[in-house]
C-alpha cells in the first residue's frame, strides 16, 4: 500500500496540493489531467526529487518523506527515456543492479531475465542514440525494473511514440504489471490510456486531485468539465 | 557542385585572416637555420625554462580541474542570489591585461602582506619560485576550464541524474558515473585551453617571477639582451613542443570517441 498523506510541494511560485491518495500493492494507477497540472512534480516528489513543505509518503506503512531518491526503492521512467547514452542497453540495465553491489553472475541472469520479458535480447550491446522510440522505451523499462522497485513511476511513458507502437506497448505494460506484481504510478493526459491502463485513475487539475476513482466514471468527470 | 558569389567572398576575407595569423609564424618558424634549433635544444637553459613552462602549465591545468570542477558543475545546476556576480568574477582574469593580474597576486600574497607572510612562515614562496607561477598560471587559465566544463554539464539533462538518483545513485555518485563521463570530453578540452593559455602566459609571470624563467620569459629576456636571432629557436622550440603535445592529447582523446 502506498500513501499519500496531506502533501503539499511549492517552488518557483508553483503549489501542488494538499492531496491525499492510497494505492494498493500491485495495482496500476493513473494520473490524468491537463498539461501543466503538476503530474510530473508530483511523481518526483514521490521519487524524492523534490522534497515536499508538508505531508508525507508511506509505502507498507514506511515513511519515506525524508529518505533521498537513492534509499526509496522506487524506479521512474520518463517519457523522454533518459537513458545514458554513453552507455550500452546493457549497461544502462545493470547501472542500478552494479550500484547494489550486485555479483557479476546475478547481474547478467537478471538482464537476461528482463531482456526475455521486453523482448530487448537483442539490443543490450546498443547504444542509445541507435534505439527507435519503442526500443527506447523497453529499455528504459527494463533499467527501472532491474533492482525491483516497490514502486514504478511512469512519466507520460507512451505519449512520445506512434500510435501502433502506443498501442503495443500499452498492452504490454499491463501484461509487465502483472507479472511482476510491481505498483504502478502512470502520469499521462491520454484519456486512451487511462480508460486502456488503469486500475484506477485519480484526476490532478491545479496541483489537486479532483477526483479518484475507476476508470470509466473519472474520465467521464473529466470529459464532462 | 557550384560555390555562390557570396561563399566565394566570404573564402577571400577568410584566406585574409588565415594569412594574417599564418604569416608571420611561418616566418619565425622557418627563419632559423636547423643548426640553431639543435644549439637551443643542447642548452640547458632553454630546455629547463620550456620544462618549466610545461611543469607549471600541468600543475595550474591540475589546480583548475580539482577546484574548478565543483564551482563549474554549482553553476550549471544552480540558480542562486549572485550568481551573475560569481560568473563575472570568473571571467575577470580574461578580460583583464595580464600585468595587472601579476600586481594583484602581488598585492595579495606579495612579501609584507599578512597572507604573504603566513605562507612564508609555512614555507611557501611565492615570488621569485615555480609555485609563485602556478598561482598565476591558475589564475589566468582557470576561467578557460571553468567555463568549457561549466557549458558541458549545462548540456547533460538532468533528467540523467535524476534517474540515477532513483536507480540507487548518490548525488556525488550521479555525478560522477553519468554527468562527468558525458562531459568528459569538454572538459578535456577545458583543459588544453587552460593548459595552453598557461604555458604562453608571459605579461603575469614576468610580474610575480621572473626567475626561474619559464619559455616566454626566456624568451623575452633573450629578445631584449640579444636580438631577434637568439630569441627565435627558443620560441620555434616552444611552439614545437606545445603543438605536438595537444595534437597527442587531441588525437588521443578523438579515437576515443
Amino acid at each position: 500500500m502506498i500513501e499519500i498523506k496531506d502533501l503539499v510541494v511549492e517552488f518557483d511560485g508553483f503549489s501542488l496540493g494538499p492531496l491525499s491518495l492510497k494505492i494498493g500493492k500491485g495495482e496500476f494507477f493513473i494520473i490524468l489531467g491537463p498539461t501543466g497540472a503538476g503530474k510530473t512534480v508530483l511523481l518526483e516528489t514521490i521519487a524524492g526529487l523534490y522534497r515536499p513543505s508538508k505531508g508525507q509518503i508511506l509505502i507498507e506503512g514506511e515513511d519515506l518523506t525524508s529518505l533521498p531518491p537513492e534509499r526509496r526503492g522506487i524506479g521512474i521512467v520518463y517519457q523522454d527515456y533518459s537513458l545514458f547514452p554513453h552507455l550500452t542497453a546493457r549497461r544502462n540495465i545493470e547501472f542500478g543492479l552494479r550500484l547494489k553491489g550486485m555479483p557479476k553472475g546475478e547481474r547478467e541472469r537478471r538482464i537476461q531475465e528482463l531482456a526475455q520479458l521486453l523482448g530487448i535480447g537483442h539490443l543490450l550491446d546498443r547504444y542509445p542514440p541507435t534505439l527507435s522510440g519503442g526500443e527506447g522505451q523497453r529499455v528504459a523499462l527494463a533499467r527501472a525494473l532491474a533492482p525491483r522497485p516497490r514502486l514504478l513511476l511512469l512519466d507520460e511513458h507512451l505519449s512520445a511514440l506512434d500510435p501502433k507502437i502506443r498501442e503495443r506497448l500499452a498492452g504490454e505494460l499491463k501484461r509487465i504489471n502483472r507479472e511482476t506484481g510491481v505498483t504502478f504510478i502512470m502520469v499521462t493526459h491520454e484519456i486512451k490510456e487511462a480508460l486502456v491502463l488503469g486500475d484506477r485513475v485519480a484526476l490532478i487539475r491545479d496541483g489537486r486531485i479532483e477526483q479518484v476513482g475507476g476508470p470509466e466514471e473519472t474520465v467521464a468527470s473529466f470529459l464532462g468539465q | 557542385m557550384r560555390i555562390s558569389p557570396f561563399f566565394i567572398i566570404c573564402g577571400v576575407f577568410s584566406i585574409f585572416i588565415l594569412a594574417f595569423i599564418s604569416f608571420p609564424l611561418a616566418k619565425m618558424i622557418l627563419a632559423p637555420p636547423l643548426s640553431s634549433l639543435i644549439l637551443a635544444l643542447r642548452d640547458g637553459e632553454v630546455t629547463q625554462a620550456i620544462g618549466l613552462s610545461l611543469y607549471t602549465a600541468l600543475w595550474a591545468s591540475a589546480i583548475s580541474f580539482l577546484f574548478g570542477t565543483p564551482l563549474a558543475y554549482i553553476l550549471a545546476r544552480k540558480e542562486f542570489r549572485g550568481k551573475r556576480f560569481v560568473e563575472s568574477v570568473v571571467d575577470v582574469p580574461i578580460v583583464i591585461p595580464h600585468p595587472v593580474i601579476g600586481i594583484a597576486i602581488l598585492s595579495a600574497v606579495g612579501q609584507g602582506t599578512v597572507m604573504g607572510e603566513v605562507l612564508r612562515s609555512i614555507g611557501v614562496k611565492i615570488v621569485g619560485s615555480a609555485t609563485g607561477i602556478v598561482t598565476v598560471l591558475t589564475f589566468v587559465g582557470a576561467p578557460f576550464y571553468i567555463n568549457a566544463v561549466k557549458n558541458a554539464f549545462e548540456m547533460v539533462p538532468v533528467r540523467l541524474e535524476r534517474v540515477a538518483r532513483t536507480l540507487g545513485a548518490s548525488e556525488l555518485k550521479a555525478f560522477l558515473l553519468v554527468t562527468f563521463p558525458l562531459s568528459a570530453r569538454s572538459a578535456l578540452s577545458g583543459l588544453l585551453m587552460c593548459s595552453a593559455r598557461a604555458i604562453s602566459e608571459f605579461g603575469a609571470v614576468v610580474v610575480v617571477a621572473y626567475h626561474p624563467m619559464t619559455a616566454s620569459v626566456l624568451i623575452y629576456e633573450r629578445f631584449t639582451s640579444f636580438g631577434l636571432r637568439y630569441s627565435q629557436p627558443v620560441a620555434v622550440l616552444l611552439i614545437t613542443i606545445s603543438l605536438s603535445i595537444f595534437i597527442a592529447l587531441r588525437i588521443i582523446t578523438s579515437s576515443r570517441r
